[in-house]
């Protein structure tokens, strides 16, 4: 097995990914995230421009319905993740392609493993849409989407684990944190 | 550094991605692969359900003939691929999260790397297409997106590569090939 950093050398036919690094896998992850992400961002512009800021909502949160699902699921399986609580799902996130593979997240739990706290510190999302002032696209994200999804995320993981928003773009400044998140289980 | 097979251990807080082996971490990048034509495909199906077919043709057309570049450009960036023959085409396919990273592929380079024989041995989509019996999506997939796209691909890498279609499903027998293509360098 080689250990390639990147494939700027010689064309070989027969690579396999584990010929990489995994310093370059991350790397793919990473990219992969981004193309995930960057793929339902662009449907997510062609129905905008299309059919308006209302149909592109209603789309986008069929969309997600479904998919948000998957984003537990997959990574779950691939990564034999196990168990029920809050840290069960803390580890789902933190493997998650569109999550903490994408953006920088602090997590924290308690000794008894009953509270949990997850604090957003970097989001190409809202920077993206701080970036480009676009206010409807930061709603749909942080708020229609994100807002509902990360309790279902939870709850999927075990009806028992609830938690809040304690802190929601809009920010006052690139200094602040983008979002946290607190969470706990019920007795 | 860790070497972890899979996450059924105990929460780290601060785990990184380079934790996991490289076996594990090509799990992962499998795992994102399929959350982004996932993620594709049910925009697709939204459209779909709501508008009708036609509709959600040109809108699927009109989102790829964007993010087509997107699948071409995270790649090369994160892995350092350059150069502007059929080898360097081909490194980008083998690491693209929308191609060899789903689907089994096999590559050819003769005459000095001017032509090349690129051969779909296992393609999730066409068997997705082919278990739900969906003929438009296969048509999408194949016809409408990755014909016009992949020759496409070979010209932005060297507008004197030129792309010949040996085979396309549908397919006659599970047994056969998914598609076949030819890649010419003129020089």
């Amino acid at each position: 097995m080689g250990d390639l950093q990147d494939y700027s050398g010689p064309f070989k036919p027969d690579l396999k990914l584990s010929d990489f690094s995994s310093e370059a896998l991350a790397r793919l992850v990473l990219m992969s995230g981004q193309l995930y992400l960057g793929a339902d961002g662009m449907w997510t512009t062609v129905i905008r421009r299309r059919y308006g800021d209302d149909v592109a909502l209603s789309c986008s949160k069929e969309v997600w319905d479904t998919n948000w699902k998957h984003e537990i699921d997959r990574p779950r399986k691939m990564m034999n993740i196990q168990g029920n609580d809050i840290a069960a799902l803390f580890k789902c996130w933190q493997v998650d392609p569109g999550f903490a593979a994408m953006f920088d997240i602090d997590f924290e739990i308690s000794d008894d493993g009953k509270h949990g706290k997850l604090t957003v510190t970097r989001c190409r999302t809202l920077e993206y849409c701080e970036r480009h002032n676009d206010t409807w696209l930061q709603n749909l994200a942080c708020n229609e989407l994100d807002g509902p999804l990360i309790p279902r995320s939870a709850e999927y993981v075990n009806p028992k684990i609830k938690c809040r928003a304690t802190k929601l773009p809009p920010r006052q400044s690139p200094d602040e944190i983008p979002c946290a998140w607190e969470f706990w289980m019920e007795d | 550094m860790a070497d972890l097979e899979d996450y059924s251990g105990e929460f780290r807080p601060d785990l990184k991605l380079t934790d996991f082996s490289k076996e594990a971490l090509v799990r992962l990048l499998i795992a994102a692969s399929k959350m982004y034509l996932g993620a594709d495909g049910m925009w697709t199906t939204v459209i779909r359900q709501r508008y009708g077919d036609e509709v959600a043709l040109s809108c699927s057309k009109e989102v790829w003939d964007t993010n087509w570049k997107q699948e071409l450009r995270r790649p090369t960036q994160a892995m350092n691929i350059h150069g502007n023959d059929i080898a360097s085409m081909f490194k980008y396919f083998q690491i693209d999260p929308g191609f060899a990273v789903m689907f089994d592929i096999d590559y050819e380079l003769r005459d000095d790397g001017n032509y090349g024989l690129m051969t779909v041995t296992k393609c999730r989509t066409l068997e997705y297409c082919e278990r739900h019996g969906d003929d438009w999506l296969l048509n999408l997939a194949c016809n409408e997106l990755d014909k016009p796209l992949i020759a496409e691909t070979a010209r932005f890498f060297n507008p004197e590569i030129k792309t010949t279609i040996l085979k396309l499903p549908p397919r006659k027998s599970k047994d056969d090939i998914a598609c076949q293509w030819e890649f010419k360098l003129e020089t």
